[in-house]
């Protein structure tokens, strides 16, 4: 399944004090960096944040999805960040973010882009899921919600 | 050449091997049995609205996205058109817009084809493909035969000997 597999262990961050949505763009572009071949951190956060300046990724019920297609990543990967204390996603809905979803492609992975998005999207509406994500104790815990939630065993 | 239940066949393209591999099924078929293939690809608006609508892309964004997947589209009808070529066969395509299985299942109607080739309908990707794989969409919706290309070395020893 698409989540679990372009988010692994090593990309999920769990944030028990306080940080501001830039910082947690900054926290998963660095987990991407050191977990994924060919990633350039720069150019990847460079293009994530263009596409945040455009508008928020926050799409409300606490849940933001920054994402770009971006020459700083060789393969469709996300990384999945979790704060207990809430981001301001300055998302229209104005309620703190709990689930922060970095989804990224290279430029020519448009339709596989597409379907990641698409997914996060559609999994992203379950209250009963994204409750789960956000009392997720470790990243461990994370990918088997993941896995669950994907292959309808939830 | 024997005669066969379908003159006309649609062949849906999406950018993946598996639809190159229903390709060349399609090409080695239509030669077989002198029907005319006509290829087509959808760009997905569906899921390009429903980001929309979901606030997860701005409007600028779903624009650049919608012409990228067009491009992936003419691609791979092009490679589609090369291999059907270099078999000595003309095949018309046509890059379409909307809801896949819809506008596939309408051409087809529309042509009044005998048939329509997909590529694998593999394990879904996500939860939404359970609900929402464009290709079992297509066999439930289609109004004459539907044909799933599967075994790849099958169908490229086919190609090859066509």
């Amino acid at each position: 399944m698409i989540l679990e597999r372009i988010i692994s262990s090593e990309r999920v961050k769990i944030w028990d004090t306080e940080v501001d949505k830039w910082t947690a763009i900054d926290d998963l572009a660095d987990l991407m960096a050191s977990s994924c071949d060919g990633c350039n951190r720069e150019v990847l956060i460079d293009d994530t944040l263009e596409r945040e300046y455009k508008g928020s990724t926050g799409i409300g019920k606490g849940i933001a999805i920054p994402h770009a297609r971006t020459t700083g990543v060789s393969s469709l990967v996300g990384a999945l960040g979790i704060s207990r204390k809430g981001i301001d996603f300055e998302g229209e809905d104005g309620q703190p973010c709990h689930l922060v979803f970095l989804i990224l492609a290279p430029p020519e992975e448009s339709t596989a882009y597409l379907k990641a998005l698409s997914a996060v999207a559609f999994i992203a509406k379950d209250e009963a899921i994204m409750s789960r994500l956000k009392s997720a104790t470790s990243p461990e815990e994370v990918m088997q919600i993941l896995e669950q939630v994907e292959s309808g065993n939830h | 050449m024997s005669s066969a239940p379908f003159a006309k066949i649609v062949l849906s393209v999406d950018a993946t091997e598996a639809a190159l591999d229903a390709a060349r099924y399609a090409i080695a078929l239509a030669k077989a049995y002198g029907a005319q293939l006509h290829a087509v690809y959808v760009v997905n608006e569906r899921m390009l609205e429903e980001l929309l609508s979901a606030k997860v892309f701005v409007q600028d964004e779903e624009v650049d996205l919608e012409h990228d997947l067009e491009e992936d589209g003419r691609r791979y009808l092009d490679a589609v058109e090369r291999l059907a070529r270099d078999k000595g066969l003309v095949i018309t395509t046509e890059l379409l817009k909307g809801v896949v299985h819809r506008e596939v299942v309408d051409k087809a109607t529309q042509l009044n084809a005998g048939l329509i080739i997909i590529g694998e309908i593999e394990e879904p990707m996500s939860r939404r493909d359970v609900y929402f794989d464009e290709g079992e969409m297509i066999l439930r919706r289609a109004k004459c035969p539907v044909l799933t290309v599967k075994g790849e070395e099958i169908v490229r020893s086919l190609y090859e000997d066509t």
